[in-house]
């Protein structure tokens, strides 16, 4: 009964936002929420690799809050779902207590955290690659001087499935952190998750430093499989940011994953941690378009980032980026999983006129070897208004010596965020004599803030599909070929 | 009735929403009056730093931001300069960056070329964005020594930013009156 769960669920954004009753149940009860609603219609033909025509997608999360206490839930809607042609489904996704005591707090039913920089455990949501790794259990955490510590004991949610599934196994994690002199910070993390089938433990241990001209930060972790789970893994991480000149700073940062897929037990989609990836995020779709997966059962790598200010109004960033296998050799480029080099100059020039221009260079194992130049003009004009245009050109030679040159135009009219109007053109072409164009793509955006918490994006016409990544994750953006909505409203 | 009549029916039902709620129900907990949430997070050296602890020595102004946000990074500037001008005012400006673990060693490098003078703040797993219920940044809360949020504003644009400054100057001026009246 679609309908009938649609209705119901309208009826009580409806409800909640009509009657103020329900928002002041007591003087001292504040109420919060927010919801996301996404409406696709999707003619493009590519769809029949699984991705549904009519897509409707919506998240509403509410929070009562009385002095120290604040207790929410989130509702949940897929009429069907992104990646699904038949599955709808609906219902209480989260739901939770926190009970905030000064020096700490604690929270009961679902809840995110981490501990250090997510080697081991990172419980996370991107909702625009849809991960949502939530925990269901209690968590505690505190302070004490210098000494803080978090404890918990949850159940992994496995992704949006989970509202068929249950949650069966428990993780239990504690981590406990210490601020020690001279600018030195250390801790430690223990997890443990077990049922009949298998044992698994992982522990860490971090050491950070900060100076004046420089910071360093490393982490080492091990998990113990053992029984049940195969081999046991390693994961090392550090980081060294230096900043030597007033105007230059850099980041070198290194990594080593090996065996190191800390997933819930009996699940391969899934991971309890989220270590840094060291691949470069990079904000020009083309670039983004071959995105570097990370592989935490093997990979290792590094990721040098320089930052400089040479002149007044410019910024310089170069990155160099490279990942082998834990077996490859990185100055060799034997075992090569993906090599980057990224510069970019962001020049302001007079008056409210900033232009960039930005070459990256990107190789992936298979070998496919990417170039793309960008071009970025924007101009702000008095008071709220800006326009502005980007150039982006890439040639892809793929492993067998084809080539195909891709060429994108975007252009934005901008109102702060009360209206953004843009529209974008792209062509592709092989670069052999009498080959057809293999597409060309044309779409509108419209961004209109309706009122001040209130938000609609509508979307038309023919877009690429693709990769979206954020530390790694990646999210498989169906091609677009009709309308998309998003409503987002909070109150 | 089938799948696209259902949504239709959504459809419809969010737009009356929108269009009949009034503003000042729709407006809720970080509405402008109310209570700014409580929070700690570390800054770039690893110290604590706490949002009551802040409003002892005045108003205090959060700029939510992140590397990858362009926008965000066209508003520090003037960020950096309500601190330079108000701070001995007693305004607090925390610069609160969302970047994922991922980018936690470049924010640091970013802000020292930059010589951006504000406190930064680190919320990697993007706990505050949760506390405080928004989606898109960059987000500025300016909040009132009482704990209560005198004014939020979302995106960047050059108005916007002079629209800042007069808010932070309005505070100090309201904060003031009453005393130059008390003298008189």
């Amino acid at each position: 009964m679609p309908l009938a769960r649609w209705s119901s669920a309208a009826l009580f954004v409806l409800a909640t936002l009509l009657h103020p009753a329900h928002m002041q149940a007591a003087d001292e009860v504040t109420v919060h929420g927010l919801n996301q609603a996404e409406f696709s219609l999707n003619d493009d033909p590519d769809l029949a690799r699984g991705f549904s025509r009519e897509r409707l997608e919506n998240w509403l999360d509410l929070d009562f809050r009385l002095d120290d206490v604040l207790v929410g839930f989130r509702y949940e809607a897929y009429q069907p779902p992104e990646r699904s042609a038949d599955e709808v489904t609906e219902g209480i996704t989260q739901r939770f207590a926190e009970f905030d005591f000064g020096r700490g707090g604690a929270r009961i039913g679902n809840f995110y955290g981490m501990f250090g920089r997510g080697l081991l455990w990172r419980s996370y949501e991107e909702r625009a690659i849809r991960i949502d790794g939530n925990m269901d259990g209690v968590y505690f955490w505190g302070g004490l001087g210098s000494i803080s510590a978090q404890v918990f004991s949850g159940r992994v949610n496995k992704g949006r499935e989970e509202l068929n599934r249950e949650r069966k196994d428990v993780l239990w994690g504690a981590d406990v952190e210490t601020e020690l002199p001279h600018g030195v910070v250390a801790g430690a993390s223990y997890l443990l998750q077990t049922d009949h089938t298998m044992h698994e433990e992982a522990v860490a241990g971090r050491l950070s430093y900060s100076h004046d001209y420089f910071d360093l930060y490393g982490e080492a972790a091990r998990i113990n499989r053992l029984h049940g789970g195969g081999r046991s893994g390693t994961g090392y991480y550090g980081a060294l940011s230096a900043y030597p000149f007033s105007f230059l700073s850099f980041t070198l940062e290194y990594k080593e994953y090996n065996h190191f897929r800390f997933s819930p037990i009996g699940e391969d989609k899934t991971e309890n941690n989220n270590p840094p990836a060291l691949s470069r995020e990079n904000s020009y779709t083309l670039i983004t378009r071959n995105p570097h997966q990370l592989d935490t059962g093997d990979e290792k790598g590094f990721q040098l980032e320089v930052i400089s200010t040479p002149i007044e109004g410019s910024t310089v960033t170069v990155n160099r980026t490279e990942t082998t296998k834990v077996t490859g050799d990185l100055l060799r480029h034997s075992g090569l999983k993906f090599q980057e080099w990224y510069g970019e100059w962001r020049q302001e020039v007079g008056e409210g006129w900033i232009i960039a221009v930005a070459y990256d260079y990107l190789e992936d194992k298979l070998p496919t070897k990417n170039h793309t130049p960008v071009l970025d003009i924007e101009c702000l004009l008095d008071g709220d208004w800006g326009v502005r245009g980007e150039y982006q050109f890439q040639q892809q030679e793929n492993e067998l010596g084809e080539i195909t040159r891709d060429h994108l135009v975007l252009l934005e009219i901008h109102a702060s965020y009360d209206l953004i109007v843009s529209a974008v053109a792209e062509h592709a072409q092989s670069v052999r004599p009498g080959d057809p164009p293999l597409d060309d793509y044309l779409y509108g955006q419209i961004d209109y803030r309706i009122s001040e918490n209130n938000f609609i994006t509508v979307t038309a016409g023919k877009r690429q599909g693709g990769f979206v990544c954020i530390g790694g994750v990646c999210r498989l953006v169906p091609p677009l070929e009709g309308a998309e909505v998003i409503l987002l409203t909070s109150f | 009735m089938n799948r696209p009549a259902s949504m239709i029916v959504v459809a419809l039902a969010g737009l009356i929403a929108l269009v009949a709620a009034p503003s000042e129900i729709l407006a809720g907990r970080l509405a402008i009056g109310g209570d700014a949430p409580d929070f700690t997070l570390k800054n770039l050296a690893g110290e604590k730093v706490t949002l009551s602890e802040a409003l002892e020595n005045g108003p205090v102004l959060l700029d939510f931001w992140a590397l990858w946000c362009k926008p965000c990074l066209k508003a520090l500037p003037s960020t950096s300069a309500l601190h330079d001008e108000f701070s001995e005012k007693g305004l607090t400006v925390l610069a609160i960056n969302t970047d994922s673990p991922r980018s936690a060693a470049k924010v640091k490098p970013y802000i020292k070329t930059k010589h951006y003078s504000m406190e930064v703040l680190l919320d990697p797993n993007q706990k505050l964005q949760r506390l405080y219920r928004f989606n898109s940044i960059p987000q500025v809360y300016l909040i009132a020594q009482d704990g209560s949020i005198a004014y939020s504003q979302l995106g960047y644009s050059p108005a916007l930013e002079e629209r800042l400054e007069s808010e932070v100057v309005k505070l100090f001026t309201t904060k003031s009156a009453p005393e130059e009246e008390t003298h008189n």
